[in-house]
């Protein structure tokens, strides 16, 4: 049913990167980020590359989710792999016409995939390993510092707890305003986009009031249970940081160090 | 003690009024059921028991907190907790343990102490099982259930039922019901429940009645289901057997009027037919 | 027009990990004009059933002939299912969107192409056989009371003119007059149309009153199938299934237990009266 749908892609364990705080898993994670941009040869890439295979297999998520991840943007993949192939000047390794191929195009190219399939790999592993409960008290965790600028970390937080709780009832509630509409021979698949999008008024309409409504009963009632804002409240579960997350980080942040100190080293960037 | 005192209330200035000085007072540890039909009142009633709405004239006074004062709505959203018809948009978190932290969260409670409310109230409604599964997979029952649950772990002693069966199905509605009658017998707090169904409200110690926003009937569910031609005209509904135990008397047969069950009903309607031998040659 | 289901299985999301049989091994005959009262607790299927009989659910075994022919044989009848198969779901006031009543009614006989008169007509109509005053069809239906949206809806569904009338529960959350008053409309229109009804409820008290027939849906087939009386003397059984009787048919069973001479046939109020003072006759 479609009420079955998963949420983000969490996929339960107690590997160690399970156990991981989630502000941790978020604060390497953007880390990781960083270093795919500032590692700039072939070899610091490999390297990087081991290291997130370390990191997937201790993670315990079958390669097949990962892999899973990586394909809604190969076309994407594809598209800037030809624009660098095509598009980079330098020494020709095959010219006809105005089409050429260089060697800093070809470097250029393998470099670029591979920093994109490592930007998915590794941020797909963080919510592959972190329910999206977890992962929204992480930022609420770390956003916590600026609120004292004014910054509404609770609020956001608060906005995502709630979308995630009403996606799966508003998914629901679609499926049946479609078979509702259906019965009164509603057609949303024939037709050209003027009337497609015209055949969504019964759909949207209906959807958008029962969100209001919704909403209005949600703030009641947060309103009963005594609901005031982020001051004062206190938090049932304690993001604490563990031995495990200091290690994590000691271990990331050697890991990472030879990687952006391999992938500078200006010898091996023999093309240029 | 909930005191009820001339409250009147209008929601929108010129318009008719919803409540006309009503007057009430609900004792600790009553279960008391509130009767009407659609646009009576009765919710309007609810909503000002914890002050989501305030009195257009009158007052209303729970443990003798007036809940018009402002700097007392914290005390009276604890006192005074409120559950409402559709689980689903009472629920706040993707996770059932989660959502009854709700409450206690927002009240500031020390996370082990949270800890140990979310646990008892989680069991004391027999959810305790269902602790890590996201609300959308539960059935109205049960996710009513954990609204209530919500409730509970805030420690209220008063706690106000705004139709909560009113969309869940048979099975569903009796969990609640039992759920409601365990708060009140075991835990000891005032429930006041509004509701539609007959039968619910024979459950209660006293029932009333209301209509075009004033208090008709204030009773025992046993003197209120006697006149049956009165809740026929306010357009309440009359359970079956309380509709027949009702005509036969019209028709000036001796019953006791203040028979509910079916059970009852049946040895009140047996002492009226006499010994079943003498029937045995008619149906021969 | 008669519906014959046979065989009829469906399972969601078949082949994956969450696939789910809904209903299996169903086999059902609807005679035309008659009023069916489906029964069975949450989950036993009813819902998944009746979305085959419009065409809104494919079978993914075996099949549904309405007047001998098989529902999805042809894609363009399918519209022409949905409109002779009206379903009113589970609180139809929530797909409302018009901005006046008038042109939600008129949406369903509009997707069918009807001209602007014969839409006229029908809606005007509909709205009388719910028992709605002419004025509210410029109002816009967000200002009507809960009870008069439901109506609204169910009359969009009866515009259509459709021969067999589904309702999925159309009383659920509305208070007792307004219970009565959708239960009324609908008997009228069984009698008056020769509409062929099947109620889905959850209250024995209004099948016994309304519904010549029953049907109790258990664990995705049909355990039960019959006429009224014929079901509710089956007391034990429906107990199992965890369905009731009506309260009064409880009670009659009490005092036949007792040794009263009491027809095992008593399931609305008007016989259990008419019963016992005639005993008391003799």
């Amino acid at each position: 049913m479609i009420s079955d749908i998963t949420l983000g892609q969490y996929i339960p364990g107690n590997s160690v990167i399970h156990r991981l705080d989630p502000r941790t898993k978020i604060i390497l994670t953007i880390s990781l980020v960083v270093i795919l941009f500032i590692v700039n040869n072939i070899v610091g890439y490999l390297l990087t590359g081991v290291f997130i295979a370390l990191l997937i297999s201790s993670s315990k998520i079958p390669i097949k989710f990962i892999l899973k991840s990586i394909k809604p943007i190969y076309i994407f993949i594809i598209f800037t792999a030809v624009l660098n192939l095509f598009m980079t000047s330098g020494t020709y390794v095959f010219k006809y016409g105005w089409l050429h191929i260089t060697y800093e195009g070809i470097y250029a190219t393998i470099i670029m995939a591979l920093r994109l399939i490592y930007l998915v790999a590794g941020t797909s592993l963080m919510t592959y390993t972190t329910s999206p409960i977890v992962l929204t008290d992480g930022i609420e965790g770390l956003l916590k510092p600026l609120q004292k600028l004014k910054f509404p970390a609770h609020e956001l937080a608060m906005m995502m707890t709630i979308a995630l709780r009403f996606i799966p009832t508003i998914v629901e509630e679609t499926d049946k305003i479609m078979k509702a509409q259906s019965a009164r021979g509603a057609d949303f698949d024939t037709g050209g986009l003027i009337k497609k999008a015209k055949s969504m008024v019964p759909l949207l309409i209906p959807l958008f009031i029962s969100s209001f409504r919704r909403a209005d009963e949600l703030a009641l009632a947060m309103e009963c249970r005594g609901y005031h804002g982020g001051e004062g409240r206190t938090k049932l579960r304690q993001l604490k940081i563990t031995p495990l997350d200091v290690k994590a980080f000691l271990v990331f942040g050697i890991c990472s160090a030879i990687c952006i100190i391999v992938g500078n080293l200006d010898f091996i960037k023999f093309f240029r | 003690m909930i005191e009820i005192k001339n409250l009147s209330f209008t929601y929108e200035e010129n318009s008719q009024p919803v409540l006309k000085s009503v007057n009430l007072n609900v004792q600790e540890g009553q279960f008391v059921a509130v009767l009407g039909h659609n646009g009576s009142g009765k919710s309007t009633l609810a909503k000002q028991l914890n002050g989501i709405l305030l009195p257009s004239g009158g007052k209303v006074y729970v443990d003798g907190i007036d809940t018009s004062d402002e700097k007392l709505l914290a005390a009276l959203r604890k006192t005074v907790g409120m559950v409402f018809q559709n689980p689903d948009n009472q629920i706040v978190a993707s996770v059932v343990e989660e959502d009854v932290a709700f409450g206690p969260e927002n009240m500031g409670i020390a996370p082990d102490e949270i800890r140990r409310r979310v646990d008892f109230s989680l069991k004391t409604l027999n959810m305790y099982h269902k602790k890590d599964m996201a609300p959308h997979n539960l059935s109205g029952g049960q996710k009513q259930r954990i609204a209530i649950a919500g409730i509970i772990a805030m420690s209220p002693k008063y706690i106000i039922f705004d139709e909560p069966t009113a969309m869940l199905d048979p099975s569903g509605r009796k969990e609640v019901i039992e759920a409601i009658k365990t708060l009140n017998k075991e835990q000891g707090i005032t429930c006041l429940l509004i509701t539609h169904y007959m039968d619910e409200a024979a459950q209660a110690d006293r029932v009333i009645v209301i209509d075009d926003g004033k208090i008709l009937i204030d009773d025992t569910p046993q003197l209120v289901f006697a006149n049956v031609a009165l809740l026929k005209e306010l357009g309440l509904d009359v359970p079956q057997v309380t509709d027949l135990m009702y005509r036969l008397r019209q028709s000036g047969h001796a019953l006791e009027y203040n028979k509910l069950t079916v059970e009852d009903c049946a040895n009140e309607l047996s002492k009226l037919l006499g010994d079943p031998e003498k029937y045995k040659k008619i149906g021969e | 027009m008669d519906i014959k289901i046979e065989n009829l299985e469906h399972i969601y999301m078949p082949g994956s990990p969450l696939s789910h049989t809904a209903i299996k091994n169903v086999n059902l005959e609807i005679k035309s004009g008659s009023f069916v009262g489906l029964i069975g607790h949450t989950g036993s299927g009813k819902s998944t059933l009746i979305q085959h009989l419009n065409g809104l659910l494919k079978p993914t075994g075996g099949k549904i002939l309405i007047d001998g022919k098989c529902v999805g044989e042809n894609k363009g009848d399918l519209k022409n299912l949905r409109f002779n198969v009206g379903l009113v779901f589970q609180y139809p006031e929530y797909q409302l969107f018009d901005e006046t009543v008038y042109g939600d009614i008129s949406y369903g006989p509009k997707n069918m192409g009807l001209s602007d008169r014969e839409i006229r007509e029908r809606v005007y109509e509909s709205i009388a056989y719910v028992g709605l005053k002419e004025e509210i069809l410029d109002k816009s239906p967000f200002d009507l009371s809960g009870g008069q949206k439901r109506r609204v809806a169910i009359a969009g569904i009866l515009a259509m003119k459709p021969k067999v009338l589904i309702l999925d529960e159309p009383t659920a959350g509305l208070d007792p007059k307004g219970r009565e008053d959708i239960l009324n409309s609908i008997s009228r229109l069984h009698k008056e149309q020769k509409l062929t009804v099947i109620l889905v409820s959850h209250s024995m008290e209004d099948v016994a009153k309304i519904c010549d027939r029953v049907v109790v849906m258990s664990d995705g087939t049909v355990a039960m199938e019959g006429s009224v009386s014929e079901i509710f003397r089956r007391e034990k059984e429906l107990e199992n299934l965890h369905l009731s009787v009506p309260q009064i048919t409880k009670l009659a069973d009490i005092l036949r237990k007792k040794g009263y001479p009491l027809s095992n046939d008593i399931y609305t109020t008007d016989m259990a009266y008419d019963a016992i003072t005639q005993l008391m006759r003799g």
